[in-house]
């Protein structure tokens, strides 16, 4: 696949792009304008509850209201059985990607309500798995039909964000295969057979996402924030150049600047222009905005 | 005479051998009082780096450690984590703590800062953090107590990368410079590109530096070439992409309504981008070029 060089002239030259290059490499938050909802566009839903986090514990049954509500929305339906009823079947083996990094993991309520609202859509318990390093051994994983991608948004050393679409490197037998260029090609992993097809549903958390990272293991609470919410959608790519619109709006915000990241979440833009794996322009992305609106930074 | 000099010799070249000779964990810290070891020091090396640092790694990898030694000691319920990395040459420590410090504090070593909970500093070809999963006062003397001692372990002290020198001063953001060598930090400050169309890699040396020149922040790129052709045609390819075919002249406007500008030095590449004016653009490029031939 050719590989053409693309400068910040070049974003700025192509209109089209300008708005994606604006939102995505360079670091002030993109101005957007009312527009009439569209069925072409791509929906993307961002739900928050201000009660959800309650002394930095998740409280669950808060969270599991927020995901209803979100899949409601999505799926336009009016309860969440229904919803979920369009996301998975009951003979569906189920594998939910999740992600265990020490410092900032998915939530294990969130892990939970997914194998609940499963079982409640009829697949067997023995058709569930969660699982993070270990897909590729895990035999639910290994005859999986279905995916669910799920993990917190965060600021990653090397590929500027790590969210959904690097949440799959695990499928790879050679993860570090992917870090060329700042992990620019991450959307081929959704290439890969084990993952091709099947994933039913994306959620970016975004309970206590993490904007700057310092030190080795890239990690300081003081760069975390409580913004309580969740991005959900069928869209990876849609989710996650939602979600770093956020991320960099809370980095402006922080401190006192456009601080950009470093270095740029590039691989999310070429998940669209290069892979075409969803959509990261703004302009075609359907945002709904669900719960609580303070300081959205969106 | 002679016997003062061989003494002379023989004390450097002792004193470099067993510094040189010493392992990695010998810089480690002795017992730290009231805190117990969590388990054994460890090292890891380029190979197994990936292992121990979940989506860190790839900083140090592109500065060319080569390994570092890590120990974890714990109270109660808090935890520090004691990081010396070898990264071979001084300039590569240098390019790490550039990368990672926004204000040199000059505390420790050649270098350093202190974040909540982490101490960085690097002397000679060592980048050291130690850190904490929680931060008080007792915690903080602590981190300090040990950064003193890795400090005084290390002997020796290495050399700023020349290049260094060649920042033009006047507007620079104070420590607003970046040192590297591989391409991916190209765009640390202000994105520039995806792809390394100007040739950076092990053998080139560069420098990205920030400035508030007109109420307005600009940057200043140099890059070393081993030679002077080879800056000439990063600058060709630096034009290809961001300069209109027609232009000869060293800067041009773009579609923003900044200036950028380009131009070499014997093996010097210079770039200025997002500058107010052409203006500039020009004082920069030559200021950088008069720092280039200063004997």
């Amino acid at each position: 696949m050719k590989k053409n060089t693309i400068t910040r002239r070049q974003l700025l030259k192509r209109s089209a792009f300008a708005a994606i290059g604006s939102s995505l490499f360079f670091s002030s938050p993109l101005r957007m304008f009312g527009r009439p909802r569209n069925e072409n566009l791509t929906k993307v839903i961002l739900v928050r509850d201000k009660s959800v986090l309650e002394n930095e514990q998740v409280n669950a049954s808060v969270l599991e209201q927020m995901l209803d509500n979100a899949l409601m929305e999505l799926t336009d339906t009016l309860d969440a059985v229904s919803a979920w009823r369009k996301i998975l079947k009951p003979e569906d083996v189920l594998g939910i990607k999740t992600n265990v990094w020490n410092n900032l993991a998915t939530p294990s309520q969130l892990e939970q309500i997914l194998i609940t609202k499963a079982k409640k859509t009829g697949i067997a318990e023995n058709n569930i798995s969660v699982s993070d390093r270990g897909v590729l051994t895990d035999p639910v994983f290994q005859r999986a039909t279905a995916l669910i991608n799920v993990r917190p948004m965060r600021t990653h050393a090397w590929a500027g964000v790590g969210s959904l679409l690097k949440n799959y490197i695990m499928f790879s037998d050679r993860p570090f295969s992917y870090h060329d260029d700042s992990c620019a090609d991450l959307a081929k992993l959704w290439e890969l057979p084990e993952v091709k097809g099947k994933t039913r549903l994306n959620i970016l958390v975004m309970l206590t996402p993490l904007f700057h990272g310092i030190g080795p293991h890239h990690f300081n609470k003081k760069y975390t924030w409580e913004y309580k919410g969740m991005i959900v959608g069928f869209d990876p790519v849609a989710i996650d150049a939602t979600g770093l619109r956020i991320i960099q709006a809370k980095r402006s915000e922080f401190f006192g600047e456009d601080t950009p990241l470093n270095p740029p979440a590039k691989h999310i833009l070429l998940a669209d222009t290069r892979h075409h794996l969803g959509t990261a322009d703004p302009n075609k992305i359907d945002l709904i905005k669900l719960g609580w609106k303070e300081d959205l930074l969106i | 005479m002679k016997h003062t000099l061989l003494i002379v010799f023989l004390m450097t070249f002792s004193s470099s051998t067993q510094f040189k000779s010493q392992s990695i964990t010998d810089l480690l810290p002795g017992s730290v009082e009231g805190w117990t070891l969590y388990k054994p020091d460890k090292i890891y090396t380029s190979e197994t780096l990936y292992d121990y640092i979940d989506g860190g790694a790839e900083l140090y990898l592109s500065y060319g450690m080569k390994e570092v030694a890590s120990r974890i000691i714990t109270q109660v319920d808090n935890e520090i984590r004691i990081e010396i990395f070898d990264m071979v040459e001084a300039k590569n420590a240098f390019g790490v703590f550039t990368h990672t410090r926004t204000h040199d504090e000059k505390l420790f070593g050649q270098g350093s800062q202190y974040f909540t909970g982490t101490q960085i500093f690097w002397k000679d070809n060592y980048f050291i953090a130690i850190t904490a999963n929680d931060e008080n006062e007792s915690i903080i003397n602590t981190i300090q107590c040990i950064a003193t001692e890795i400090d005084s372990r290390i002997h020796s002290s290495g050399e700023i990368p020349q290049i260094v020198d060649l920042i033009p001063e006047m507007g620079l953001e104070a420590d607003g410079y970046l040192y590297f060598h591989h391409y991916i930090w190209l765009n640390s400050y202000y994105y520039i590109a995806n792809d390394n169309f100007l040739n950076i890699g092990p053998d080139t040396d560069a420098i990205l530096a920030k400035y508030h020149l007109n109420d307005r922040c600009c940057f200043l790129l140099i890059v070393k070439y081993s030679g002077a052709e080879i800056a000439s045609e990063a600058e060709n390819a630096f034009r290809k992409q961001f300069m209109e075919p027609e232009n000869i002249l060293p800067y041009e406007r773009i579609e923003d309504g900044s200036w950028i500008g380009v131009d070499t030095k014997e093996q010097y590449l210079l770039m200025v981008l997002n500058a107010f004016d052409s203006e500039t653009v020009i004082h920069l490029i030559q200021q950088a070029e008069e720092n280039i031939i200063k004997p």
